[in-house]
């Protein structure tokens, strides 16, 4: 089954529908491709003449940068971090310990702060330190 | 008869016991905050147990100072894309300070930041020296120190603080190696940690 074909099948029929929470995506994330745009310009014209309100190009954007964006990775109350900087920051911390041997405002500030510095893998403090010397 | 004691100097492992008060390197600090730092994991590890067990820490000005100029460096090599071993000076950062304080000053802020949540969340985080008279002993062992274990008047400072307010010192420092092989007076054990 093409793209085209799988896409369109998704949509209701009109004779079906009172109220059409209509929404039609791409299945893959090329979303800029000829082809998609002119499919989706042409069905946002054709549900648009057809009296379905349709959504503005922010919303459709702000729509496609959710389905992007990785999710969240909840470390403690109020403290979320995406999946590469989860693993950074705490792939090598032994979390379940301390949240269970510290209390949740100890935890939740111990976590915020360890590894929030990016950093660099070649940093050396001894030659840091003969710098400051100097 | 009088008894005396000579500094221990041991690296650190997994389950060592770590008598309190513990005084802390800036590289501990730093190390904990640093993510990519080689020693991240074992630092922030072990910074996690002094939270959680409740132990009374001890920071000095100048682990803060030695902090604060790490994280000003690593900025300065993140602007310009250095590797880690570039010149580094007063100089340089005084050129430099504006906009490492623009683009980074996050980052300046972050050790301040995580004593001050730490402390508040219940963590016993003290400075030294306590008192007047504590500072009279380090400045008397400061030039002991620079003299007998060889170290640079920083480190000596450290260590000075170290001898009168705690019962050990964690470092990353391979320059109080020299305690272990030439101990000097006291109670102290000095902790390395290596990656």
């Amino acid at each position: 089954m093409s793209i085209d074909a799988m896409t369109i099948g998704r949509l209701p029929r009109l004779s079906e529908a009172e109220e059409v929470p209509v929404e039609f995506r791409p299945e893959f994330a090329d979303v800029g491709t000829l082809i998609w745009n002119k499919i989706k310009v042409s069905l946002r014209n054709s549900l648009k003449s057809s009296g379905f309100p349709q959504p503005s190009a922010d919303s459709i954007r702000q729509r496609y940068e959710e389905m992007e964006r990785p999710p969240l990775i909840v470390v403690a109350s109020g403290i979320a971090v995406q999946a590469g900087e989860y693993e950074e920051r705490f792939g090598s911390i032994d979390l379940k310990y301390y949240r269970e041997h510290m209390s949740p405002d100890m935890f939740r500030a111990f976590v915020r702060h360890i590894g929030s510095i990016s950093g660099r893998t070649d940093l050396n403090i001894t030659e840091f330190v003969d710098d400051l010397e100097i | 008869m009088t008894l005396r004691f000579s500094m221990r100097h041991v690296d650190w492992v997994q389950g060592l016991t770590i008598d309190e008060p513990v005084y802390m390197d800036a590289n501990i600090l730093v190390g904990s905050l640093i993510r990519k730092h080689p020693l991240y994991g074992k630092c922030a590890n072990l910074l996690g147990k002094l939270l959680a067990d409740k132990v009374e820490m001890m920071l000095s000005m100048v682990s803060v100072d030695e902090s604060i100029w790490i994280i000003a460096k690593l900025a300065y090599c993140e602007m310009y894309n250095r590797p880690w071993n570039t010149h580094w000076n007063p100089s340089i950062y005084q050129r430099q300070r504006d906009k490492i304080l623009q683009s980074y000053g996050s980052w300046i802020s972050s050790v301040g930041k995580a004593v001050d949540d730490w402390t508040n969340a219940g963590a016993k985080i003290d400075v030294v020296p306590k008192t007047r008279a504590l500072f009279k002993d380090v400045l008397d062992l400061i030039p002991v120190y620079m003299k007998d274990v060889k170290l640079t008047p920083a480190d000596a400072v450290h260590l000075a603080l170290a001898q009168k307010h705690a019962h050990s010192f964690l470092t990353a420092d391979s320059d109080f190696d020299e305690v272990r092989q030439n101990p000097p007076a006291g109670d102290l054990v000095v902790i390395k940690l290596t990656a």
